[in-house]
């Protein structure tokens, strides 16, 4: 990496199913040509991106969004700089579920960190069960910004993460002047060791389902 | 004229005594006067007589107490005895003196003698007569006289004394005589004292006269006191006749007194004219009358028959003669009384001592003489020997006592003793012993009754004796005198000693560092010019030969550090041991943080831990942190040094990369094992949890782990082994192309999915029946990481052992998707395979990677990953190593939450789940159906031009429903399918065998209108039609046989609900309907709807062709 490289990571979040997986391959394969073939690594994907004259490293981990592992989610939301929350807009308890991760981590982490609220499957609209006025509403009550998007049509997830790198652009530089922000999050990432406590509205187990 | 000269001066001692008595009271100036002139006299004489004559007053004081009550007359006799006996040892002293000095001062001597006083006078010029008759004679007489008081042989002394009282035993008269001139003398004292007149004579007569008549009173009261005394002294005869038969020296003393008598009878027929002198006469012979009794006391052995005849003469004589006895009894009786007062008292202490005397400074005697002493009271009584009488007699009183001790003169030993002397030290008696303890008693004994004596002289006395007696105190003394220069020596020893060991400490100091730095100076010029030009200089350049060769950097840097010889060696163990040192006081409190931890666990079951334990965590991370960055910043540096010294190495990242790993290396060679073995005590419950859970897991696959079926890997297929070989390299390429471009990637990922395929047709006849199990090779890559020792190393392993996964799902997937596809070359077919291959996402992705920890049975899991996190330089490693580490973390907590039940009861779930899905599949392909009725009924309507294109559009319909569904692609129904294709495969392989059986039959038959009509059909359509017309054209029973039975297993195979259909088309059609249908089935579709519509079509196909 270069010095004036930065480099912020993006943390998927969301219930099982919902489409997690989906965007960011959308996201990550129109970039390629249909010529190449895509090198894939399991959960991790990376992007480099120029804004405003400036080339960044974006770096996407996506999480395991089953209930069983909710628990783990600290270890992964640790040290990050902004948050994808997924749900569907077909499943109401997807909804509930990304309402308790946005309140999980502006508990932990706070107002620094960048929230985006994604309703994937739009293209479904039909069958919605979740209001867009309430959702939006939800959004705006958090600090956060509501996303319609749908992986399969591929419809709104540029915009998504142009918006989010800027928004986190903006967060870095009123913290941090002219400094290497990896550092800096890496030095966050070491030091800031999150405690892992049981999430108390576990009660209700949501059954398993396919894969996004 | 020497009579006369003495009765002149006789007569002027008496006129001034009478001018004396005429002035006071003449009884107590007669009294009186007598004693002060003794007083007087003593004084003009010399001190030694004076202390005598008091010695002999206080004599005569005890006796005249004792008299005085008695009688008047008797005590004034007593007086003159007394003084009698001391003008005796005057007179011996002096004439001892004077035979040792100047004649001329004799004579001024006795001249003096004479004057003062007139017995003395008279009795001196007898005694000098008889020394000058000595001294005329030859001189054994004078010392034999001299040695009398003080000679220690009695006996010779004895026998010479005879002579002398011979002597003046012939000049006086015969006894009876002196008894009647006594007797006269008194009877002429009574006729005297009543025929004196009154004139001035008369006066003089007259005090004699108050004297006598007191006399006379007296005589009269004595006469009356006499008769009366006479009763008493009858008393004191019997007792005097008793002493008188026990003791001779009684009588020897009653015979002298009657010989003082006789010259007092002498005297007074002299003396006749003058009464008063007459009785100073008569006073005057009494006392010498005493003297000379008392000093022939000592010859009493000679005189015993003479003493004894004058007894007997007494007893027979007349009343004055028993008055005359009376009084000599009397007398003798006083002397024996005052004998008997000196022996009767106790006897304090006696012993036998040296004793020694120096008289005016001159010793007298032996100087060694060895006395028996006996004191009784204050009196000491010197004998020459135990048994004999005693030589002298000391009065205590008289004398002071100091101590004497002395070395004796022959030897070493010490004599003890003490000197009584008299005030002036004109006499000294020295007492002396070796005995201490003995002269101590003496001491005690008599000191009391010695002048100037205390308690605290005797106390000195006493300690000073002890002092020097005890031999206790010798030691101590000699001791001290030596101990002096014994201790000089001694310290002077030791300063020498400490000198010489400061030198020897100095010397060593100087040799030591002598040596170092010659040491020092000589590896300083020698082994640095050795090292630099061999060993140093070669690695050197062995690096520089061997850039891009991993191994060979690692081995030849780590040799450059971890030489100490060297001096990037020498610097870096220091740095490294002092790390190491802090690591281990680290591990100190972080032992003492787990015991906490552990209590406090045990108290809170809501783990919640107390103020105390999070303080000490905090400060154990803190720690931990501290010595992390203190690490990497060494890694760092030495890496800086490394390339600046070697600029070849900082041409590529790769080199970069390469020396930082390897001075990781030889860091982590030291601390490594001491921070693992810290990280297992401080997590060994937690991995002693983690290890039993895997135990309890080991049994599970991937079927239970919750993942969908697409992700199990459990076919059975045999290619796979050679793809995971080929995996492998994969891993090792990408691994070396980290830092290329994307393009670079593509390309290479082309040329590895080309060479898979190569391989995979290569070894496809090769590996028939080997089975691997699913995601082996990434447990294998997992095993290592306990074998790796630095952090970034162990990173490393987790993100290749997590590609591995990735990698197996997809040699899977191509593996599978190469055996269905026809040719290889079509990129369109490579695309489809390529969408086709499922992507691991997280969800996938924790659940397997924790099944591949699990089948890879880390020991101390949880302790590595937490090393690995404290550890790890993030700032030099990659985001992708991050998500990896945080996966691995993940994945093992996700272990300990998993039990044997709930991966049962999730994989019943999953089942539920594949129902539920064969149900939807179900509706779909209704609805499919549905489409393809529609596309039938366009197909009747045309000629047979619509039947081929009927036929088209039938054969492409097929592969647009796969593609169309991707749920269908990626539900668990697509695998069924996908098995069921292989079996049609192998179906349709042997029906064109029939084929070629029913073309040779044909022939054979020579049915020209059936070839032509089956040669049509294949031409025109496909090879179903074709089938069919063999079919119809054959005769032979046996070939329809054969065909039926295997159309009817492969129906029965299928489902049992069909038979009855295709039994109703056999019977309806005949043998020829079997064929057709069983055909159509297996090649459109297994299900029993879709078997039902193709046999719809299939029958209208052959009415038509019928028609």
């Amino acid at each position: 990496m270069t010095d004036t490289e930065k480099s912020f990571k993006v943390v998927l979040l969301g219930e099982g199913c919902v489409g997690k997986t989906s965007i960011v391959f959308r996201y990550i394969d129109n970039i390629f040509n249909d010529k190449h073939l895509m090198t894939q690594h399991a959960g991790f994907f990376q992007k480099h991106i120029n804004i405003g004259g400036k080339r960044i490293c974006l770096t996407i981990w996506d999480t395991a969004g089953q209930e069983r592992f909710h628990a783990l989610g600290p270890i992964y939301y640790r040290g990050s700089q902004g948050a994808l929350v997924v749900y569907d807009i077909t499943d109401n308890d997807s909804f509930i579920k990304a309402k308790n991760w946005i309140k999980e981590l502006k508990t932990m982490l706070g107002n620094d960190i960048s929230l985006c609220i994604i309703g994937n499957k739009c293209d479904l609209e039909k069958t919605r069960v979740i209001p867009l006025a309430d959702a939006e509403a939800y959004a705006k009550s958090v600090g956060a910004i509501h996303y319609s998007t749908s992986a399969k049509l591929n419809k709104g997830i540029e915009e998504l993460f142009l918006d989010l790198t800027r928004r986190m652009i903006l967060n870095s530089s009123g913290v941090v002047i002219h400094s290497n922000t990896n550092t800096t999050g890496q030095t966050t990432n070491r030091s800031e060791r999150i405690p892992i406590v049981p999430d108390s509205d576990s009660g209700n187990k949501q059954p398993g389902c396919c894969s996004n | 004229m020497y009579l006369y000269n003495e009765v002149n001066n006789n007569n002027r001692n008496n006129n001034n005594l009478n001018n004396d008595s005429q002035n006071k009271n003449p009884y107590i100036q007669s009294f009186i006067p007598s004693y002060s002139l003794d007083t007087n006299k003593n004084k003009n004489n010399n001190n030694n007589s004076n202390n005598d004559n008091n010695n002999y007053n206080n004599n005569n004081n005890n006796i005249n107490h004792v008299n005085y009550n008695n009688n008047i007359n008797v005590n004034n006799i007593n007086n003159n005895n007394n003084n009698n006996r001391s003008s005796v040892e005057y007179k011996s002293n002096s004439s001892n003196v004077n035979s040792n000095s100047n004649s001329n001062s004799n004579n001024n001597n006795n001249f003096n003698n004479n004057n003062n006083d007139n017995i003395p006078y008279y009795q001196p010029y007898h005694h000098q007569q008889q020394l000058y008759d000595q001294y005329r004679s030859p001189p054994p007489p004078y010392p034999s006289h001299n040695l009398q008081p003080i000679s220690p042989l009695p006996p010779p002394q004895q026998q010479q004394q005879p002579p002398t009282y011979q002597n003046n035993y012939i000049v006086p008269q015969p006894q009876p005589q002196t008894q009647q001139q006594s007797y006269q003398a008194q009877s002429y004292r009574q006729q005297r004292s009543h025929s004196l007149p009154t004139s001035p004579q008369l006066i003089v007569n007259q005090t004699n006269y108050n004297y006598n008549q007191r006399n006379i009173n007296n005589t009269n009261n004595n006469h009356n006191t006499n008769n009366i005394n006479n009763n008493t002294n009858n008393t004191n005869n019997n007792n005097n006749n008793n002493n008188n038969n026990n003791n001779n020296n009684n009588n020897n003393n009653n015979s002298n007194l009657n010989k003082s008598n006789s010259s007092f009878k002498k005297m007074s027929e002299d003396l006749s004219k003058d009464i008063g002198y007459i009785l100073n006469d008569i006073y005057k012979e009494y006392r010498e009358s005493t003297s000379l009794s008392s000093s022939s006391s000592s010859n009493a052995p000679l005189y015993s028959s003479s003493s004894s005849s004058s007894l007997n003469s007494s007893l027979n004589s007349t009343t004055i003669n028993k008055t005359n006895n009376q009084l000599n009894k009397s007398s003798s009786s006083n002397n024996n009384n005052n004998n008997n007062n000196l022996h009767s008292e106790a006897i304090i202490s006696e012993g036998c001592m040296f004793y020694n005397v120096l008289i005016m400074g001159e010793p007298k005697g032996n100087v060694n003489d060895n006395r028996w002493l006996v004191q009784r009271g204050q009196f000491l009584f010197n004998h020459l020997a135990q048994d004999l009488e005693e030589v002298d007699v000391l009065d205590l009183k008289r004398l002071i006592l100091n101590i004497d001790i002395r070395l004796l003169d022959d030897s070493n030993s010490l004599r003890y003793g003490f000197k009584l002397r008299t005030p002036n030290n004109s006499i000294a008696h020295f007492l002396w012993t070796t005995d201490a303890k003995q002269c101590i008693m003496w001491l005690v004994s008599i000191g009391n009754y010695t002048l100037n004596f205390n308690q605290e002289k005797e106390s000195e006395m006493i300690n000073q004796i002890l002092e020097i007696s005890q031999p206790e105190s010798k030691p101590k003394k000699i001791l001290n005198s030596t101990s002096s220069p014994r201790l000089q020596s001694l310290s002077a020893n030791l300063q020498s000693l400490s000198d010489t060991l400061e030198y020897s400490i100095a010397a060593g100091d100087n040799e030591i560092g002598k040596i170092e730095e010659i040491d020092f100076d000589n590896l300083l010029k020698k082994g640095l010019d050795i090292f630099k030009s061999d060993s140093q200089k070669k690695t050197l350049k062995s690096i520089s030969k061997n850039l891009d060769k991993k191994d060979q950097i690692i081995d030849n840097i780590s040799n450059l550090l971890l030489n100490q010889e060297f001096e990037l060696g020498k610097s870096f163990s220091s740095l490294v041991f002092a790390i190491e040192d802090r690591i281990i006081a680290n591990g100190v409190t972080i032992g003492d943080d787990n015991d906490n931890n552990n209590n406090n666990n045990n108290n809170n079951n809501n783990n919640n831990n107390n103020a105390d334990g999070e303080q000490q965590d905090n400060n154990s991370r803190i720690t931990n942190e501290k010595i992390a960055t203190d690490i990497n910043n060494i890694i760092y540096e030495y890496t800086q040094t490394i390339l600046h010294k070697m600029p070849e190495l900082r041409t590529t990242e790769q080199r970069i990369q390469y020396t930082r790993l390897a001075v990781e290396k030889s860091v982590y060679s030291f601390i490594y094992q001491i921070i693992l073995s810290l990280y297992t005590h401080k997590y060994s419950l937690d991995d002693e949890t983690f290890s039993s859970k895997v135990g309890q897991l080991l049994t599970i696959t991937t079927i239970h782990i919750g993942i969908p079926q697409q992700f199990w890997l459990l076919d059975n297929s045999d290619s796979l082994s050679p793809i995971l070989l080929n995996t492998s390299k994969d891993d090792i390429t990408n691994y070396n192309n980290n830092n290329v471009d994307e393009e670079i990637n593509n390309n290479n990922n082309n040329n590895n999915n080309n060479n898979n395929n190569n391989n995979n047709n290569n070894k496809n006849i090769d590996d028939i029946e080997e089975s691997i199990p699913p995601y082996q090779n990434s447990i294998d890559i997992l095993k290592k990481l306990s074998s790796f020792t630095t952090p970034s190393e162990k990173l490393e392993c987790i993100e290749h052992s997590i590609d591995a996964i990735s990698e197996s799902v997809r040699t899977y997937w191509l593996n599978k998707a190469t055996t269905t596809s026809s040719s290889s070359s079509s990129s369109q077919l490579k695309k489809k395979n390529n969408k086709k291959i499922p992507q691991i996402s997280a969800d996938e992705l924790l659940p397997i990677f924790s099944y591949v920890i699990i089948k890879s049975n880390i020991t101390n899991s949880l302790s590595e990953c937490m090393f690995i996190q404290d550890y790890a330089d993030f700032s030099q490693c990659s985001q992708k190593q991050q998500y990896c580490l945080t996966t691995f973390e993940a994945a093992l907590r996700n272990t300990l939450d998993w039990t044997i039940d709930g991966l049962l009861e999730d994989a019943s779930k999953k089942f539920d789940e594949f129902k539920r899905n064969d149900q939807i599949q179900q509706q779909q392909l209704q609805q499919e159906e549905k489409q393809n009725q529609q596309q039938q009924q366009l197909q009747q309507q045309h000629s047979p031009n619509k039947k081929r294109s009927s036929t088209i559009s039938t054969s492409t319909s097929l592969p647009n429903s796969l593609a169309t569904s991707p749920t269908n692609a990626l539900s668990p129904s697509m695998l069924s399918n996908v098995g069921e294709l292989l079996n049609t495969h192998k179906e349709n392989n042997n029906n064109n065998n029939n084929n070629n059986n029913n073309n040779s039959n044909g022939n054979s038959n020579g049915n020209g209108n059936g070839h032509s009509r089956c040669n049509s059909t294949n031409s025109n359509g496909g090879g179903i039609v074709g089938n069919i017309s063999h079919s119809r054209n054959n005769s032979n029973t046996s070939n329809i046989s054969k065909t039926f039975s295997s159309s009817s297993l492969s129906i029965l195979d299928i489902d049992l609900s069909i038979p009855t259909t295709t039994t109703t088309s056999n019977n309806s059609n005949g043998n020829n309907t079997l064929p057709l249908i069983d055909h159509m089935d297996l090649a459109l579709s297994p299900t029993i709807s879709t078997s039902k519509t193709n046999n719809i079509i299939n029958i209208i196909d052959f009415d038509d062709l019928n028609n």
